[in-house]
């Protein structure tokens, strides 16, 4: 039960540092594409934002261990202890792989494992995609409806997450243009319907959460 | 089927996010606002973006109160009450035109005015956690299980930090328009850097306060 009631709040806690620190990432961005300031006033709240957006991703990345660990402790998924070894291990490990890209500087050290992380995304949203799909189908893994229905819009965020990369690589080869030739209408419109794109699947995150918060503590009857 | 107890509940939740996450800018934000490095401009600019996010943990924590009461009523609570109950949230209607015009009209003498009587709101309420609820609970008044006495014991202690927070970062406001007008100089940064520590253990103290708070919400531990 004290595990139970710790895990869940563990759970919550992600869900409140997830959405909540997305709200400061979403607004300081909007002073990162703004040609009013000066670039080293851009470049600085550009680091802030990504500094800030290490809590989403974070907590993303924890949502593997701890969600699936609540699952099986509500046996909502029979799965066996090393299963969940597993999950842990799994999600610590790309935490550190997460942390590493931000702390790494070195932009040909990163690209490789950059590429990784996109694939591990891309592996991860088709696994639990299946996994919600047999569930909804056949009972299995997932042994409840609403269950795999959370499981689906999560990993139709981890989509969005790869949309958001996809969609904002135009912005990093102007953004880092602007800080080398400076500003230009041009490249601050380039900057801004790359961001445009962006934004629009950030909201489409925001969406996804809240109705996956939402089935979490209704349970519906599917 | 959707009741109103879940939407209580899911609302809850969400101020909780908006609160405790929202505050990871605003106290990251500070810290870069007494980075000597960055330009006064680039403070202006992070100082608006502190602005708007600490919107959100300012109505959160006049909101979580209300919304908290009205969970309760779910948990069958108050139903002496009936209907009356909905005049919970009059105090807090006025708190947030309050708390809107301290930071709307800061500076100004009706912003003073607005401060003082969010002041006043908050004692009121503080008193009412502390002693209105250990009266409701040790005398018998209405049944409340420790964990719902514990909750408000918490929020009560929130508030206080909250409390803290705003004596001791009282001092940076008035030191950063100076910064603003006069431009940087050792003393000036000094007083922002003794301001932002200063306000740091009431902030630590604060997140714990929430985090505790929805862990006993969560568990609902009784003794």
């Amino acid at each position: 039960m004290f595990l139970e009631s710790i895990i869940v709040w563990l759970h919550v806690l992600l869900f409140v540092y997830w959405l909540g620190g997305d709200l400061g990432v979403f607004y300081s961005s909007r002073f990162r594409n703004s040609a009013n300031y000066d670039i080293q006033t851009r470049q600085l709240i550009a680091r802030i934002t990504s500094n800030i957006d290490m809590a989403p991703k974070t907590t993303m990345v924890l949502m593997i261990p701890i969600g699936f660990s609540l699952v099986a402790i509500k046996n909502l998924w029979l799965m066996p202890d090393w299963l969940i070894i597993f999950f842990w291990l799994f999600g610590l490990a790309w935490l550190a792989l997460v942390w590493w890209l931000h702390l790494t500087k070195d932009a040909k050290k990163k690209a490789p494992w950059a590429k990784f992380d996109l694939i591990l995304r891309y592996i991860l949203c088709a696994v639990l995609v299946i996994f919600s799909i047999t569930s909804l189908l056949y009972q299995y893994p997932l042994v409840e409806n609403w269950l795999a229905l959370k499981v689906l819009l999560f990993a139709l965020t981890i989509f969005c997450g790869i949309m958001i990369r996809i969609s904002v690589k135009p912005y990093i080869l102007a953004f880092a243009k602007v800080i080398q030739d400076g500003s230009s209408p041009e490249i601050e419109k380039q900057l801004n319907e790359s961001a445009a794109k962006a934004r629009m699947w950030v909201k489409a995150i925001w969406v996804l959460i809240s109705i996956a918060a939402l089935i979490g503590i209704w349970k519906p009857i599917i | 089927m959707i009741d109103s107890q879940l939407i209580w509940l899911i609302l809850h939740v969400f101020i909780l996010v908006y609160w405790l996450g929202a505050d990871i800018t605003v106290f990251y934000g500070s810290t870069q606002l007494i980075n000597k490095k960055n330009s006064i401009e680039t403070r202006l600019a992070i100082i608006k973006i502190i602005s708007f996010v600490n919107w959100f943990p300012n109505i959160a924590n006049i909101l979580i109160f209300p919304v908290g009461v009205m969970l309760l009523v779910g948990l069958g609570y108050f139903s002496e009450l009936g209907n009356f109950i909905f005049l919970v949230w009059v105090p807090f209607f006025l708190w947030f035109f309050f708390i809107t015009g301290s930071i709307t009209q800061r500076g100004t003498l009706v912003g003073k005015v607005y401060v003082f009587l969010d002041t006043v709101m908050r004692v009121i309420l503080i008193l009412f956690v502390f002693v209105g609820s250990s009266l409701l609970y040790f005398f018998e008044i209405i049944f409340i299980q420790d964990w719902v006495l514990l909750k408000f014991y918490i929020y009560g202690t929130v508030l206080i930090c909250g409390f803290g927070i705003r004596f001791s970062f009282s001092g940076f406001a008035p030191a950063f328009q100076r910064l603003i007008e006069n431009g940087s100089t050792i003393e000036i940064e000094n007083k922002l850097r003794a301001s932002v520590s200063r306000v740091k253990p009431w902030v630590l103290a604060l997140w714990i306060g929430l985090v505790l708070l929805s862990y006993v919400g969560i568990s609902k531990p009784g003794f």
